[in-house]
């Protein structure tokens, strides 16, 4: 049960890492490849980057948290 | 005291702090034993990591060359973001594998894992020269940052060979002596002296040139729109060459063979926190970039000889003339490249005394092993900083080819843990192709197709080779158990 658990993890980490660089490389880079509005101070590109970079973090929080593969 | 004095008394200090920490890391550790000079013991805490793997990348580009793409680049800059973000990545998935056989076998060393996996010493060999033509332009673009600093930073009172010799030796001795925890722990102070200094220039050269972020880009934008976007008609990049940039250090990240064997110093669980905080240090990256963007519309276009000289234009020119400002500038800066340099050369000597000399006369003992590691360390020194400071600009140009080569061992690291059917020849044949099409379309064609990265077609040409060859090619029952006990471990 653990082995299986532990693989759907795994796979489920490869397709996160996926999405994020996705999010971050075009095609998907259109959506945010404008220099206005500026977001709080910063242009809207720059801010896309870093809600990305945001979102990874929170994954990868989750994915930490869950993932029981301690042998340590 | 006149000011160049006190930013000289500023830098040493730092240098000495460096260089005590460094060398105190060693104490009380076996000064004889190969995998405490290597891999630390395998017993590298949590704290040291985070600091060592994000001190590594925080390295002279980063201080100097990031405000410089922001300045003349633009929008193109956001890639440092980007693969800092997702460089590491990867390595929750490969590292604690690695760092398991790792401990099961005894590796130090990428070529340790390769070897075994593939069972071949020719391609022990290929890696460890690969890894070295890689490191010493690494390691040549830091010395030439630290001799840079130094000499700006005293106003011309340092020979920029004298600055460039001080900090590297300083560097050359922890190193030598405390191995990978001389390089751990005078990484931790180095990356957060370097991230309060990016910091507090970051914000004080935004508030004191324009005011305000909003202001700033406000001005930028008025001017050029299409410089902070990619692939339009203003931008600096086209939106291809971006994306395959990013995939590409993506991919190439982990495979640098100094990060690679991180694995191999602490555990599974560590590896994985490590990994976590990684996006934080990309966020942390953020002012550097704004330094780069605030000397847009400040700092003449002709007053730079390169755009990586636009933060110490910044500094002589923009700041008081306060020496100690100065100083803690410059012990900054030199933290940048030192926090990188001593990982590289580390990582050089490991995999010049294991991949190359251990594989060539395989009855060294460890005793002479060790020796010719801490020998290495000198003898890279000398070899980088040779080429800085006599080395043309063209030949330094020619060696950072050896980038774009070591994404080429990712298929062998992947297929090596994931894919029983990965086959010897393939796995070598595609790295010599790889690094060979890189190389055409690096420095011989004119352009590379639809503008991408070099190394991605490179990439694509030995993924096909390494898939090809290994399903065409019959392999014993044996060779395929073999290969079965690095994927199932």
């Amino acid at each position: 049960m653990n082995i299986i658990k532990n693989i759907s993890i795994k796979t489920g980490y490869v397709i996160f890492t996926c999405f994020i660089l996705l999010m971050l490389i075009f095609p998907i880079f259109y959506f945010g490849n404008y220099a206005e509005p500026l977001i709080l101070g910063m242009p809207f590109i720059m801010a896309w980057v870093l809600f990305w970079i945001v979102v990874e973090f929170l994954g990868l929080v989750f994915f930490v948290k869950f993932d029981k593969d301690v042998e340590d | 005291m006149i000011a160049w004095q006190v930013a000289l008394l500023a830098m040493s200090i730092y240098l000495f702090i460096a260089f005590a920490i460094g060398l105190a890391a060693g104490r009380g550790r076996s000064f004889f034993s190969i995998s405490e000079y290597a891999v630390g013991d395998r017993g590298f805490g949590l704290f040291v990591m985070w600091f060592l793997m994000g001190g590594t990348i925080f390295s002279a580009f980063a201080f100097l060359g990031g405000p410089g793409w922001a300045y003349s680049k633009g929008a193109a800059s956001l890639y440092i973001l980007a693969y800092c973000a997702l460089g590491l990545m990867p390595w929750y998935i490969i590292g604690p594998k690695v760092a398991r056989l790792g401990k099961k076998s005894n590796y130090i060393t990428m070529g340790d894992f390769l070897g075994d996996r593939y069972n071949s010493k020719f391609l022990v060999i290929i890696i460890g020269i690969v890894s070295l033509l890689a490191f010493i332009p690494y390691l040549t673009l830091q010395i030439k940052g630290m001799g840079y600093i130094f000499n700006v930073l005293t106003f011309d009172n340092i020979s920029y060979n004298n600055g460039a010799l001080l900090a590297l030796g300083v560097v050359v001795i922890y190193v030598a002596t405390s191995g990978v925890r001389g390089a751990a722990w005078s990484d931790v102070f180095q990356a957060i002296l370097m991230l309060i200094v990016a910091w507090v220039l970051g914000i004080y050269f935004v508030e004191s040139l324009h005011g305000s972020l909003g202001n700033m880009f406000s001005k930028i934008i008025e001017d050029n729109p299409d410089f902070l976007t990619i692939g339009n008609e203003g931008s600096k990049i086209s939106s291809a060459r971006y994306s395959s940039n990013i995939v590409v250090s993506m991919l190439g990240f982990v495979m640098w063979p100094h990060l690679f064997t991180k694995s191999y110093t602490t555990t599974a669980r560590r590896i994985k926190l490590t990994v976590l905080v990684y996006p934080i240090f990309a966020i942390f990256l953020l002012p550097v970039l704004f330094i780069g963007f605030a000397a847009i519309g400040v700092v003449p276009n002709d007053a730079l000889g390169r755009p990586g000289e636009v933060l110490p234009y910044l500094i002589t020119h923009h700041l008081t003339e306060s020496g100690i400002l100065y100083g803690i500038v410059g012990a900054g800066a030199l933290a940048a490249a030192m926090s990188s340099s001593d990982a590289i050369t580390h990582g050089a000597s490991v995999s010049f005394g294991r991949d190359i000399c251990k594989v060539i006369f395989p009855s060294l003992k460890e005793s002479q092993e060790l020796w010719i590691m801490r020998g290495a360390v000198v003898g890279v020194g000398a070899i980088a900083y040779c080429i800085a400071i006599y080395g043309s600009d063209g030949l330094i140009a020619l060696l950072l080819g050896a980038y774009g080569a070591i994404v080429q061992l990712a298929p062998a690291v992947y297929s090596g843990l994931f894919w029983r059917k990965a086959s010897t020849l393939g796995v070598i044949l595609g790295l010599i192709f790889g690094v060979a099409v890189t190389i055409y379309f690096q420095y011989f064609a004119n352009s590379s197709p639809y503008d991408l990265h070099p190394g991605l077609i490179g990439l694509l040409v030995n993924v096909a080779i390494v898939l090809f060859v290994s399903i065409y090619q019959e392999q014993s029952e044996e060779e395929l158990l073999h290969a079965a006990k690095f994927i199932d471990e």
